[in-house]
């Protein structure tokens, strides 16, 4: 479920970018208490001339409201297309 | 956030040209990802200073704001952000890493 609203949202914020995204929860199985562990690719025309920090910062806003309720950690790559 | 603690910030920031804000110490991480930052810095022969966040709560989250970043570790240089764990091994791999 959380992934699907991720896609959706990041689909979203993103349009026509190739979007990949994984749960890593797995990994953390100790800590799990805390929220999903989430990983995102995403490659986006609209990256051009953006710097590295505000692309992740774009990430970020998209989500804010998932990463206060739900994700723990969120590992994010980005690139341009 | 109050001023106070904004230039209390800024001020940290100002400190060393290259600036870590983590989870624990350099010498003892207390997160994986700061572990990680510390560990490209070290590979990439980087002197910094750093501030343990979990010391500190009005510190935690008053860098969350100051910096419209929501997670620890951010590494700064130059007194500007450059990123978390993920930028920064992004930019080690590149060999992008030198301030």
């Amino acid at each position: 479920m959380l992934l699907e609203l991720i896609k959706q949202k990041l689909s979203q914020s993103f349009p026509n970018a190739i979007i990949e995204i994984f749960d890593n929860s797995k990994h953390h199985e100790e800590h799990r208490v805390h929220g999903a562990h989430i990983v995102v690719r995403i490659a986006w025309e609209g990256f051009k001339n953006v710097s590295l920090v505000e692309q992740h910062k774009l990430v970020y806003k998209t989500l804010e409201k998932e990463f206060k309720e739900k994700i723990h950690s969120l590992q994010i790559k980005t690139r341009e297309i | 956030m109050n001023e106070q603690l904004k230039q209390e910030i800024q001020e940290l920031i100002n400190s060393d040209k290259v600036f870590l804000f983590m989870k624990g110490t350099p010498e003892q991480p207390r997160c994986g990802f700061s572990w990680r930052v510390v560990q490209a810095l070290k590979e990439a022969k980087i002197e910094f200073s750093s501030f343990d966040i979990l010391s500190n709560e009005d510190i935690r989250s008053g860098v969350k704001e100051f910096s419209s970043w929501p997670t620890f570790p951010q590494l700064y240089a130059n007194s500007k952000l450059i990123g978390g764990c993920d930028i920064i091994e992004q930019l080690s791999e590149e060999d992008k890493l030198n301030f």
